[in-house]
């Protein structure tokens, strides 16, 4: 299980770890959370959602996909692949 | 064991000084302090993590203000009693020398008074070993604590005589509490970006 941040409180500002960046541009957040969950900070618990990790991973393998570029095709006619003149076709 | 669990007190091994190096004062309303992850033994491990309250902003004035003093004047002494093996009190006194008797000595001091009759001043000071400690607040995990009420007691504002002779304003703040410091786990950068002045 992992944790992030709400959207809504992205821009929230705790002091921890040595820093006081809003929570949504840090990566140490696990690390607030978890001395919340311990003593049941509730306040600060409805801040993060807890993300299963294989949902998380999925989701991270989704944007890199949509991340990547479109393979250039040499042939330049939009991805499509040119046919063989020497391909016979099938009746 | 059988009555209490005891806890012996093995200090980290480094070379230990004297002396407060910063002293920070602010409004203990304004501030939520997240208590760490209790110890293995189930103690307290003081406080990893602050934030300002819902309600309080920076732009409001919500923050860390320094009592800028001079080279090592400031002191926290913290005198425990307890005179009838039943309840225990810390008795604090934080101290500090501020130079020139100024407007803005004036204007500071009547802020610690009007504090410390309708609000409660929370002290954050950083010793010359590093350790960060907090005295004075008032909300913890979202809850509000006891009561641990600072007021500025004992000061004295001074001119001097001659040339060599201290100007400015011995600052004395007084508490009462139930137990002694906690301490800030969570770094001075923490800290000081909740700092406005």
């Amino acid at each position: 299980m992992s944790i992030k941040v709400k959207a809504e409180h992205a821009h929230r500002v705790f002091g921890f770890n040595n820093s006081g960046k809003p929570l949504g541009e840090r990566d140490d957040c696990h690390l607030l959370y978890a001395d919340a969950k311990y003593h049941n900070i509730t306040h600060i618990l409805e801040m993060f959602e807890e993300v299963d990790i294989d949902t998380e991973l999925l989701e991270r393998g989704e944007q890199f996909i949509k991340r990547r570029k479109p393979p250039v095709n040499k042939n330049g006619n939009g991805g499509k692949r040119k046919k063989d003149s020497r391909e016979v076709t099938e009746r | 064991m059988l009555s209490v669990n005891i806890k012996g007190y093995a200090p980290s091994c480094t070379t230990s000084v004297g002396g407060v190096s910063t002293l920070l004062v602010g409004d203990a309303l304004d501030f939520d302090w997240t208590p760490g992850t209790a110890n293995t033994d189930g103690s307290a491990s003081g406080y990893s993590a602050v934030s300002l309250r819902s309600g309080a902003t920076s732009t409001g004035g919500a923050g860390f203000y320094e009592i800028i003093s001079l080279q090592d004047s400031i002191g926290v002494e913290i005198a425990q009693a307890n005179s009838e093996f039943a309840s225990s009190a810390y008795e604090y006194t934080i101290t500090a020398k501020a130079a020139h008797l100024s407007q803005s000595m004036t204007d500071f001091a009547m802020k610690m008074d009007t504090a410390s009759i309708c609000g409660q001043l929370v002290f954050v000071w950083v010793d010359n070993v590093g350790n960060i400690f907090v005295a004075g607040e008032r909300s913890v995990g979202g809850n509000f604590i006891p009561k641990f009420r600072f007021k500025m007691d004992g000061s004295k504002f001074s001119s001097g005589k001659k040339f060599s002779d201290f100007n400015g304003g011995e600052l004395s703040f007084k508490a009462s509490y139930l137990r002694a410091p906690f301490q800030f786990t969570g770094g001075i950068s923490a800290i000081t970006t909740l700092q406005l002045g």
